[in-house]
């Protein structure tokens, strides 16, 4: 089965991310929806350093990753307000975090010394691809710095959990990307749901009930669409009764 | 309160402190079948942990100066170490029903070679199960883990006090703090899972012939530290100049 490229879903990742973060400071509130795709290029990452079965788990790769794309994005935040010039702010965010993900992944190639292919890129794809998410849900859920661990926690377990829970014989990208999928049309709902109670307001606002809406559609068709995957990729089980072909 | 430029300082060496720390910990995975020596898990997820509760120990003593946010961070973090190590131990003795030994010790390949606990000169050879590495935290690796932690919880609080320093004039106190944990958090895991590829998963602190490539470590986490300190003091600069973009 072919793989999409790392370089491919990142760009991808990187336009759909940049476009959310703008279109949520325009008052488009769905445009959360482009935030999924930073989540699949974050947890194509993960899997591509996990696979090599390196020295330490998927949970830390998963918790590495996001404290450099999250910590980046809470720093840039300081300076930069996004209320005036979302550029500035997204162009700050993208850079601090590839800068400080690319450093850490060479660091760990060069004098660490643990040869894992492409570790310097996969990490500096991780911390930019959370510190998208970070933004965008920052720019949701306002400066409210209670929430900052909160938005930490919820975007990590998203990243580390796809490959962490399909890994093992037969694992295959298509179905790790969309558990990726389910996990961040999750989260997104949870951020709703969240966005709604921080907002203080009697009735629920109009622009965080969308979000609900359309993450709760999205989960759904996630959601089947994935266990589709996995009854095909495990047929052998359901009609023989024998385990799973290595692939 | 702290100089912007020693709160950097305090930045970069709280970042080494943190990732040599990871060095200290026993930790293995394989111990949770009692197949290795150390707390059961990975080393970072524990040095992480440990490091998270010297920052939430520091938070409360924030108001009464950097002397007592340090020894606050440190006992807090040696703390919930230690107790994790005994809780293990008393699950390990009594229900499992092996000895806390130490493998390395017990195959004679320990830092100090010989076969005894260094502190208690207990023997350990004879004591490892047939086929494992050792198993629970004999008295030396509680030793070496308490040392850890204590270096950890400075590390964290150190972080967490140079963030709150630099940020304090820009923001209120209660978000000055809370950003300086997460902050502080970012650090701590950033620089505590760098150690994990020198340690492949398993380390009986510092008895363990791994502690000799702790220069990798502390290069590694000089280098990222001092990157990320770098970041903070820039964009808090432009914050607290009233530079708001």
């Amino acid at each position: 089965m072919k793989e999409i490229h790392i370089h491919t879903l990142f760009g991808a990742a990187l336009l759909s991310g940049i476009a959310g973060i703008f279109l949520i400071r325009y008052g488009i509130s769905v445009g959360i929806v482009f935030l999924w795709l930073p989540f699949l290029s974050a947890a194509n990452s993960v899997r591509g350093m996990a696979k090599y079965g390196l020295g330490t788990g998927n949970a830390s790769i998963g918790y590495w990753g996001t404290a450099v794309g999250a910590t980046s994005a809470f720093v840039a935040s300081l300076p930069f307000s996004c209320g005036s010039t979302p550029l500035l702010y997204v162009a700050a965010v993208v850079t601090i975090s590839l800068v400080i993900g690319l450093a850490t992944g060479v660091l760990a190639d060069k004098v660490i010394r643990m040869r894992i292919p492409r570790i310097e890129l996969n990490s500096a794809v991780i911390a930019a691809s959370t510190a998208l998410i970070t933004a965008g849900f920052l720019l949701i859920l306002g400066n409210n710095y209670c929430l900052y661990p909160f938005i930490y926690i919820v975007i990590t377990l998203a990243v580390l959990h796809p490959y962490n829970a399909s890994t093992g014989a037969g694992e295959n990208q298509k179905r790790t990307l969309m558990l990726a999928l389910v996990e961040a049309c999750m989260t997104t709902l949870v951020i709703g749901i969240v966005a709604m109670l921080a907002s203080g307001s009697e009735m629920p606002v109009s622009d965080d009930v969308a979000i609900v809406v359309v993450s709760a559609c999205g989960l759904v068709i996630a959601v089947v669409a994935w266990y589709r995957l996995v009854k095909s990729d495990i047929y052998e089980i359901r009609w023989t009764g024998y385990l799973p072909a290595e692939h | 309160m702290v100089d912007p430029l020693i709160a950097t300082i305090m930045i970069i060496a709280g970042g080494v402190l943190v990732g040599v720390c990871v060095h200290f910990i026993p930790a293995s995975a394989t111990g949770a079948m009692a197949a290795a020596t150390g707390i059961a898990t990975g080393p970072s997820m524990l040095s992480a942990g440990a490091g998270l509760t010297g920052i939430y120990a520091a938070a409360y003593s924030i108001d009464s100066g950097l002397a007592l946010v340090i020894v606050s961070g440190a006992v807090g973090s040696a703390l919930m170490l230690l107790i994790t190590i005994l809780c293990g131990n008393i699950m390990l003795v009594f229900g499992i029903g092996a000895p806390p030994v130490s493998g390395q010790t017990a195959s004679g390949k320990s830092t100090f070679s010989g076969t005894k606990d260094i502190i208690t000169g207990f023997e350990q050879e004879g004591y490892a199960s047939p086929g494992t590495d050792g198993h629970g935290m004999p008295f030396q690796t509680a030793v070496s883990g308490g040392f850890g932690a204590l270096m950890g919880g400075t590390g964290g609080a150190l972080v967490f006090y140079a963030v709150y320093s630099i940020t304090l004039p820009a923001l209120s106190t209660e978000n000055a703090v809370t950003l300086a944990g997460i902050v502080a958090a970012g650090v701590f895991l950033i620089n505590s899972v760098l150690p994990a590829y020198v340690l492949v998963g398993k380390t009986e602190g510092m008895f363990d012939m791994k502690i000799r490539s702790i220069h990798r470590t502390f290069i590694s986490c000089l280098v990222s530290s001092s990157l990320v300190a770098c970041v903070i003091y820039a964009v808090s600069w432009l914050a607290v100049s009233g530079v708001v973009i």
